[in-house]
């Protein structure tokens, strides 16, 4: 379970993030929503624990997210996918999956279980080229490879769906909910209403930094705090 | 504002490519710098002539020269290697990136804009080699003592031959993508195979014989020295043989320059121009890692045939040992300090020295030093992404730490495989042993300095012309390592050699080790420092 509490991130006079609270239990997906510059990726970075924020706790599990004695413990549990994947220049895609599988401790089917993501996310055509090497979308792809192979308890991801075509962002979406359904606390943003139908569980809208609504899909998205960011729910179906 | 003069006509085509073949050329030296350069480079052969009166025993001589004519052909392919893998990110014609889209993308002969450009890079390549066959003339004649002429004549003769060969050979590889991925694919093989040529040749004299007829490296060595050694067998054959395959591969190179591709050409300038900048800056790290990105495009997929191993802990250093095995270019570093030290051990400035042993450590600390630098590349990797371990279980410190064990045991096992080296070579074990004792405790100095010099940022031009600061800077990424293994490592047994009084060896060896330990224990609190100030 993810537990965050009066979270507050500002730099300098600019208040990225204002008392920001958040519970995510086991097997539930919850949507940020909201305008550019709202706190969406403030949010999500101090939640996995990436960022530390100026004022608040993030508790992960029990554990508090803010400790360095419990760095790698939280490492451990939380995967995290930013909004820019990084990679190593020297590495394939098929190499950074299998990393990232093994040395989370994947155990014996590491190896298989990165070669079946690879094929999943259409990857394996591409498995053997650098990053450099691939388009922005496949970077993406691969990047949210290595978030999936591995193990985890909670799921943060920052505009996930970003240079995805079509039937990639149809496979994420059965990707999250799978991850949800197999008991895992997962966090999305996106400023695409239509992403999220179907998929969050509960939807929060920030505007300036602040949680302007918070809710199931429809309520969160038909609040006037939604309507002044410019969201409309979007019909699941 | 510029003002254009009206064109008199529309240039005929023959004209037009004049221009073009001139546009790239360096104005012409006066006729007062090439004699100033011509008595410059002459000084040295003309005091040499002078002092011919050196006594040289007539026996050392012989030695030298076959020691030389033994391992000169390996040395000489060796450098053919490495112009190869030049050959595969920068070449013999290099036009600017603005060319390459407009001119060469323009209906105009490519040939006719390559071929002044390739033979310049040929005469390049044989003035080089003819200064460094100048240069080797020279050395030899501190120590043999032949006619001047006829040495210098024919080490400058041999050395333009093989510059000539060495530039063709980068032109050969840049006309074709497949050629350039195959230098990359097989030099690591290649440079293997030419250790071992080298190990049988000490170990078995006569063989050298078969490797001096192999090819142009042997040919070109057998012309140099038979200069020095009034004739040798065969040397008027060698001769013969190097000039055709020296002419011939420019001349084919020459005609072939059409073949050269755009996307090549376009991909080498790139290369070519972020590696000047990067070093124009004094980004060293920069620069490497633009010739490494230039020629990661090259290489195919890689190789699968170990399949990594299922423990989270072994993943780092494997992939880091995996790293090191793709882009082996420590190992070229390792074998041109051997032969560095090696040279430097049968020269007579070394000899002159009162005690050689000195003047071999440090350059042995140097060469270790510099083999280390490239050994935790994959940290410098690390530090240079700060980002992509986002997904690994791990701190970035501890990540750091892990990928030092790699350099730490390849550093550790060369150290002892030279030893060995010196022990089959018939050094006296009183010698090996407290050698490779105190060269043990130089490995984590070593690593731990190149680890903070892999950790810090590249130091720019700004940072180095700040006075004492980048004094500090450069200090801190090149010399700290080689310095501090020298003054607290070598510097006990140097006490031995030099003292008035003999020491006790126990007392040595326990200097020796406290103050490593304690300065290793120093820089290692440095550097986890260090670590913790890096984002990720």
């Amino acid at each position: 379970m993810l537990e965050v509490r009066g979270l507050t991130k500002r730099y300098g006079q600019l208040a990225a993030l204002e008392d920001f609270d958040l519970v995510v239990p086991a097997g539930l997906c919850v949507g940020l929503v909201g305008h550019n510059g709202s706190g969406k990726s403030t949010a999500v970075q101090c939640l996995s624990a990436r960022m530390r924020p100026t004022a608040g706790t993030v508790t992960i599990d029990g554990l508090d997210g803010l400790d360095e004695a419990h760095g790698e413990e939280v490492r451990r549990r939380v995967s995290y996918v930013g909004d820019a994947p990084a990679f190593y220049p020297d590495l394939t895609v098929r190499e950074h999956v299998e990393l990232v599988a093994i040395a989370h401790g994947a155990g014996r089917g590491s190896l298989e279980a990165a070669e079946a993501l690879l094929e999943e996310v259409d990857l394996t055509g591409r498995a053997d080229f650098r990053p450099h090497q691939l388009s922005a979308g496949m970077r993406q792809k691969a990047h949210l490879a290595c978030a999936m192979v591995r193990p985890f308890d909670v799921l943060v991801l920052d505009e996930p769906a970003g240079h995805l075509d079509g039937a990639a962002t149809a496979w994420l979406v059965r990707a999250l909910a799978a991850a949800r359904d197999r008991g895992a606390a997962v966090v999305v943003t996106s400023h695409d209403p239509g992403f999220l139908a179907g998929l969050a569980d509960e939807v929060v809208v920030l505007v300036e930094g602040r949680i302007g609504a918070q809710g199931s899909y429809l309520d969160a998205l038909s609040s006037d705090a939604a309507r002044r960011s410019g969201l409309r729910p979007v019909d699941p179906s | 504002m510029t003002t254009i003069a009206p064109s008199a006509g529309v240039p005929t085509r023959k004209e037009l490519y004049r221009r073009l073949s001139e546009m790239r050329r360096f104005p012409s030296p006066s006729p007062w710098y090439r004699l100033y350069l011509v008595v410059f480079l002459s000084s040295p052969a003309l005091l040499v002539a002078i002092d011919a009166d050196v006594e040289v025993a007539p026996g050392r001589s012989v030695v030298l020269l076959e020691a030389v004519g033994r391992w000169l052909p390996v040395v000489l392919a060796g450098g053919l290697l490495t112009v190869a893998r030049v050959g595969t990110w920068a070449g013999l014609a290099i036009p600017e990136r603005a060319e390459v889209a407009w001119i060469f993308s323009s209906p105009v002969s490519r040939s006719s804009l390559l071929r002044p450009r390739i033979r310049r890079g040929l005469g390049l390549g044989a003035a080089v080699g003819a200064v460094v066959g100048y240069l080797g003339g020279l050395l030899l004649l501190l120590e043999v003592d032949p006619p001047v002429a006829s040495a210098l004549s024919a080490a400058v003769g041999a050395g333009a031959l093989y510059g000539l060969f060495a530039a063709a050979l980068i032109g050969w590889i840049q006309a074709s993508e497949a050629r350039a991925q195959a230098v990359l694919r097989w030099s690591p093989a290649l440079a293997l195979v030419l250790v071992t040529v080298g190990v049988v040749v000490a170990i078995w004299p006569p063989v050298a014989g078969v490797v001096s007829w192999s090819g142009p490296w042997g040919w070109t060595s057998k012309v140099a020295l038979a200069g020095v050694a009034g004739g040798g067998p065969g040397w008027q054959t060698a001769a013969a043989l190097t000039a055709v395959v020296a002419v011939a591969a420019a001349g084919w190179t020459l005609v072939t320059a059409h073949r050269m591709p755009v996307e090549e050409l376009a991909r080498r300038a790139d290369a070519v121009s972020g590696v000047r900048a990067a070093l124009f800056f004094l980004d060293v790290r920069q620069a490497a890692e633009l010739r490494r990105s230039a020629q990661r495009t090259l290489r195919r997929a890689p190789s699968r045939w170990i399949r990594p191993p299922r423990r989270a802990s072994l993943i780092i250093p494997w992939t880091d040992l995996r790293e090191l095995v793709r882009a082996p270019g420590w190992v070229l570093t390792i074998g041109a300090t051997i032969g560095i030290v090696s040279l430097a051990a049968t020269s007579r400035a070394v000899q002159a020295v009162r005690e050689p042993l000195a003047v071999l450590i440090g350059l042995g600390v140097v060469g270790s030093a510099i083999v280390t630098m490239q050994l935790v590349a994959a940290l410098r990797t690390e530090t240079s992404y700060p980002f992509a371990d986002r997904h690994l279980p791990w701190r970035a410190a501890r990540v750091a730490w892990m990928h030092l064990l790699v350099p730490t045991a390849v550093l550790t096992l060369a150290v002892i495989g030279a030893w060995a080296g010196a022990r089959v070579a018939g050094t006296g074990v009183d010698v090996v042993v407290p050698g490779l004792a105190f060269s043990l405790l130089a490995v984590p100095l070593l690593i731990l300095t190149a680890a903070l010099g892999a950790s810090l940022p590249p130091a720019s031009v700004d940072l180095l012309m700040q006075g004492d600061a980048g004094v500090l800077a450069f200090w801190s990424r090149v010399f700290v390592g080689p310095q501090l293994t020298a003054a607290v490592v070598f510097a006990p047994p140097a006490l031995v050699l030099y003292a008035p009084e003999p020491l006790a060896t126990t007392d040595v060896m326990v200097t020796a080790v406290f103050w490593s330990m304690l300065v290793s224990l120093g820089l290692g609190y440095w550097f986890d420092r260090r670590l913790r100030t890096i984002p990720g």
